[in-house]
């Protein structure tokens, strides 16, 4: 087996230590053979068996510069993704190629964390501050990652790269508008084959915004929310041929649910207290029979809702265990197989009895390189549930390169995939609606997309485009059958297709080095099915999915200082599927100045930053008000 | 003559704005002419409540018509029942929990909202003695129950309340016979009775079926309660003698749940009613309740019985997705035409 050669965005040279020569760039487009430290496998990269996939890893710097907010915040600005808010820092759900939140998987560390009950996952609950690595696969992936991978996968990690031996420590603390208040320490110690490291973050906010409602200025009420978490890594690598790593995240979100508009001056008791806890052990062998990776995970989510007096509970834990095991076939042709098996357990007060289940899943796939300019993989997974049936998805994907030569490749990138998810555990156990029996929801792909990338001595491009075409059936919708009762359906068909395009620049001009990265997203995602006849819903966009949306960062870097332009446009959206009303579009501008300091063997890092920085008025979700202009001022200092 | 032509003609052009009266409906009390308000809940969760108007002449619809007679200035929140009273309408909405007052002529809004503590989740209302009685919800308790449902009776003058008297669970709907206000209160199997003279209560009676939800009067001064029954279960119907206070009718709907809304027609002697199965109607001399649909349809939400042109109003929401589906009907149960409405088409009120 290969050693792989793990490679960090080359943006990260740029700050910490300049160019080196340029190199020809790799099928996963990044340099190869540059001659850093050798490092151990963290694990399969996720470009390996997808071949075609459009894969974008989020910077490193915006990670870390973004520490004191939430993973929904990122991804709104970085990535081809839309995020539905209903309300600031409120439930934050994303929709990826015109999906819905459940059309998304979400893993971490490789484990599926969707939340189970109502499917999906809050993006206001992940906070950057708990996280390492953030990598967006954009397309069905379920031949790859099962249930859920319609749209695509956010990959989440606790752990980016094996520490460096020594002691290190970061602390911070920031506060801003609207009596927010954020701290977090890290520690880690690494003697080599062995590291900890602890993280604990604590996020708190009033969250009492002005907005104008009725041409009269009101507070926000009833939206403060508050966080805390702590995370622990151990990691030992047994020897250079053997690692085991242990990831524990417990997270704590206490939140009040931000009312509508027209009601905030009657606000209501309502909140909700979630309680996350997940852990995941990996063990992973390099061995002359091939390469051997077994997880083990246990996630359990608690949430607590509360109205008035009343509350509920919705609490589930899961089990998973992966087990996959890779070796080369022949030249040029490498196999991976595996094994997944998942035990639920619910403790859901209104389900009204304890349900459990376990789903098996098994996969295969394969790399095939027959030329050096021509890769392909092929991919199938299929789910195992007693009683039920779960489809078999495949996907096929190509990326041949077309141009290569010192500095630059050119990469023509296909692919084919079906995807699926089963149905929550809501649509199928609720009682009296629920229905076992409901089938999954399917989608089948195809997309086709170029990438090109330019590395010179002191420049670095890349640009992306992808066109994509998806049927999505069987889709479930809750509907009303006389009166009170709503009962979930495969009812729904829809069709999308839309074109992703990124495009990424960086320079360096003697100590000043600047960054720009865009992306512009355009989908079209169109009712196919009425939902009931003569609705008149066919041809209609899907509500809260915008046609068109854009982002770019613009970053400076010059000597001690940095300063950071966001932009984010978001397109008109539609407030149902009958496209009656819709909200205006928006664009929002946020800034972001730095300077760090040396002080001693540590650096202490100043920054200040301004949210919204036009007070433009803007609703990402119908009634819900959004602030305007905020400001926050931090510290945060790093021993090495 | 000729004066009269061109009046007659700037009448039936202009009917949207002038206060010409047709002799097709016999109390028009609107300057939109003769038609019907429709009250349509808007979008689960986004205060988006509305009122379309149906012109009957010209077969159209005004949409948002709050919006467009208030210079741009919407409901702002889930739109429940809408009752008329001496030139006003109540708008008895939730999210917030408010009641707007607007004008029977224009609907133009009269003054501020009847809001604050003392509307909890408010849900319908009526008139009598001088004084409006509204069914409130009340809070939530630890087990979703709503032990603290209760009538707020108010004084209309003042525009405050003045009284809170503790019905049952979940008081929904509410009907006024003479001095007497009977309450649904749909939680439970129990109408409780009101005495407007000293705003207590009188009487409870026990409902054969669960759920009893809404009221109508029939010629014979009898009270219809229709009763939506157990979850997932029947329900029915029973006729009270409100002199007596007591059933002397009832009636299950075998295999069928009503949903809880229910329509008389203009003389008062049949009913109708809402099932899965569609509208039902009764004559109300009737001891046998037929059960075949009039209409079959899967989800109808709202019915009303326009007396002025005797025609059957039925919405379908069409699965709360998109505009509602307003259809109307003779008596036979022969369409007679259908127009969209807005989101949630939930009741009429008739012009």
């Amino acid at each position: 087996m290969k050693k792989l050669f793990l490679l960090w965005l080359l943006g990260n040279y740029l700050f910490t230590g300049g160019f080196a020569q340029p190199h020809p760039l790799n099928d996963y487009g990044e340099a190869d053979t540059i001659e850093l430290e050798e490092l151990v496998i963290i694990g399969i990269p996720i470009e390996k068996y997808a071949a075609g996939s459009r894969i974008q890893t989020i910077e490193k710097a915006r990670i870390e510069n973004g520490r004191s907010s939430k993973l929904d915040d990122l991804l709104a600005r970085n990535s081809a993704i839309y995020l539905k808010e209903y309300g600031n820092g409120m439930l934050s759900s994303v929709s990826m190629r015109g999906g819905s939140s459940s059309h998304t998987a979400v893993l971490w560390n490789g484990i599926n964390i969707n939340t189970l009950t109502a499917g999906g996952f809050d993006f206001s609950q992940a906070p950057i501050a708990a996280i390492e690595k953030v990598d967006i696969q954009y397309g069905s992936a379920s031949s790859l990652y099962g249930s859920d991978a319609i749209g695509g996968v956010v990959h989440l990690s606790s752990i980016d790269e094996w520490p460096e031996k020594g002691f290190r420590a970061s602390f911070q603390q920031e506060a801003g508008s609207f009596r927010t208040w954020f701290s977090s320490g890290v520690v880690s110690y690494s003697s080599g084959p062995f590291y900890t490291k602890t993280s604990l973050y604590r996020k708190k906010s009033r969250n009492n915004f002005p907005f104008i409602y009725r041409s009269s200025e009101q507070r926000q009420k009833n939206a403060a929310y508050q966080y805390y978490g702590v995370m622990q890594e151990l990691g030992y690598r047994i020897n250079p041929r053997q690692s085991l790593t242990l990831s524990g995240w417990f997270n704590h979100n206490d939140r009040e649910v931000q009312p509508n508009m027209q009601a905030n001056a009657y606000p209501v008791r309502e909140n909700l207290r979630d309680k996350n806890l997940r852990i995941s052990a990996n063990y992973k062998l390099d061995h002359q029979t091939g390469f051997y990776s077994i997880t083990s995970g246990y996630v359990h989510d608690n949430e607590l809702y509360a109205i008035d007096k009343a509350s509920t509970k919705i609490a589930t834990r899961r089990w998973v265990n992966i087990c996959q095991y890779e070796r080369d076939l022949a030249h040029g042709l490498t196999a991976k197989a595996g094994g997944e098996w998942t035990h639920i357990v619910t403790d859901v007060d209104g389900y009204q009895r304890e349900i459990s289940e376990d789903r098996i899943d098994g996969f295969l796939s394969l790399n095939y390189t027959p030329f050096r300019w021509w890769n392909s993989t092929l991919n199938i997974r299929r789910t195992f549930i007693r009683g039920y049936e779960a489809p078999t998805t495949p996907s096929i994907g190509n990326s041949l390169t077309i141009l290569e030569n010192n500095n630059g490749k050119l990469i023509f990138k296909t692919l084919a995939s079906k995807g699926y998810r089963i149905p929550t555990l809501n649509d199928r156990y609720q009682p009296l609606s629920g229905n076992p029996d409901l089938l999954p929801e399917k989608s089948y792909s195809i997309e086709a997309g170029v990438r090109y990338d330019l590395l010179e001595e002191r420049r670095r491009l890349g640009i992306e485009a992808t066109a994509y075409v998806m049927k999505v059936d069987e889709l479930i919708q809750w509907m009303p059958i006389g009166g009170d009762l709503w009962i979930p359906e495969n009812i729904r068909k829809v069709a999308v297709h839309g074109l992703e395009g990124h495009a990424e620049l960086e320079t360096q001009m003697g100590d000043l080095a600047m960054i720009f990265t865009g992306n512009y997203f355009y989908t079209r995602s169109i009712n196919k099915k009425e939902v009931k006849a003569g609705d008149g819903t066919i041809g209609k966009q899907l509500a809260y999915s915008p046609e068109h949306s854009a982002n770019l960062i613009a970053e400076a870097r010059l000597n001690q200082w940095s300063a950071t332009v966001m932009n984010h446009f978001t397109g008109r959206r539609y407030t149902n599927l009958g496209n009656q009303s819709s909200l205006q579009p928006y664009f929002i501008t946020d800034l972001d100045v730095a300077r760090s300091i040396s002080v001693g063997g540590s650096i202490c890092m100043l920054s200040f930053k301004i949210d919204n920085v036009f007070n433009i008025r803007y609703q990402n979700y119908y009634s819900k008000a959004m602030p305007g202009v905020g400001f926050h001022a931090g510290v945060r200092i790093d021993f090495k | 003559m000729k004066q009269m032509k061109w009046f007659t003609l700037l009448c039936a052009g202009l009917f949207l704005f002038s206060g010409c009266s047709e002799d097709e409906n016999e109390n028009p009390v609107s300057s939109f002419g003769a038609g019907a308000l429709i009250v349509n809940e808007g979008n689960f969760g986004q205060s988006d409540g509305s009122l379309s108007f149906y012109h009957t002449r010209s077969d159209s619809v005004t949409e948002d018509v709050i919006k467009k007679q208030n210079g741009g200035e919407n409901l702002g929140a889930t739109l429940i029942s809408a009752y008329e009273h001496d030139g006003l309408i109540y708008l008895i909405s939730n999210s917030p929990d408010k009641i707007e007052i607007v004008s029977v002529d224009d609907f133009t809004f009269e003054g501020a909202p009847l809001a604050g503590p003392d509307f909890v989740a408010p849900r319908y209302m009526t008139v009598t003695n001088g004084k409006a009685y509204v069914t409130c919800w009340g809070d939530w308790d630890e087990n979703f129950t709503l032990p603290d449902s209760y009538v707020a009776v108010i004084d209309l003058s003042q525009r405050t309340v003045i009284e809170k008297i503790r019905v049952q669970d979940g008081a929904e709907g509410i009907f006024a016979v003479g001095d007497k206000v009977f309450v649904a209160n749909s939680y439970t199997n129990w109408v409780t009775v009101i005495d407007s003279d000293t705003d207590e209560k009188m009487d409870s009676l026990q409902t054969a079926y669960d759920a009893p939800n809404d009221f109508v009067l029939d010629k014979n001064k009898k009270l219809w309660v229709v009763c939506k029954g157990p979850w997932g279960g029947e329900g029915g119907l029973v006729r009270i003698n409100s002199d007596g206070m007591e059933a002397d009718f009832e009636a299950v709907t075998t295999g069928l749940s009503p949903i809880g809304k229910i329509a008389i027609n203009g003389e008062g002697d049949r009913i109708y009613f809402l099932t899965g199965a569609g509208v039902h109607s009764h004559p109300v001399n009737s001891e046998d309740l037929d059960l075949d649909p009039l209409i079959s349809g899967g989800d109808f939400y709202a019915i009303g019985y326009h007396p002025g042109e005797n025609a059957l109003y039925v919405a379908d929401p069409k699965g709360f997705q998109t505009a509602g589906r307003v259809e109307r009907y003779n008596p036979d149960g022969t369409m007679i035409n259908g127009f969209d409405a807005a989101v949630g088409p939930s009741s009429f009120l008739f012009y």
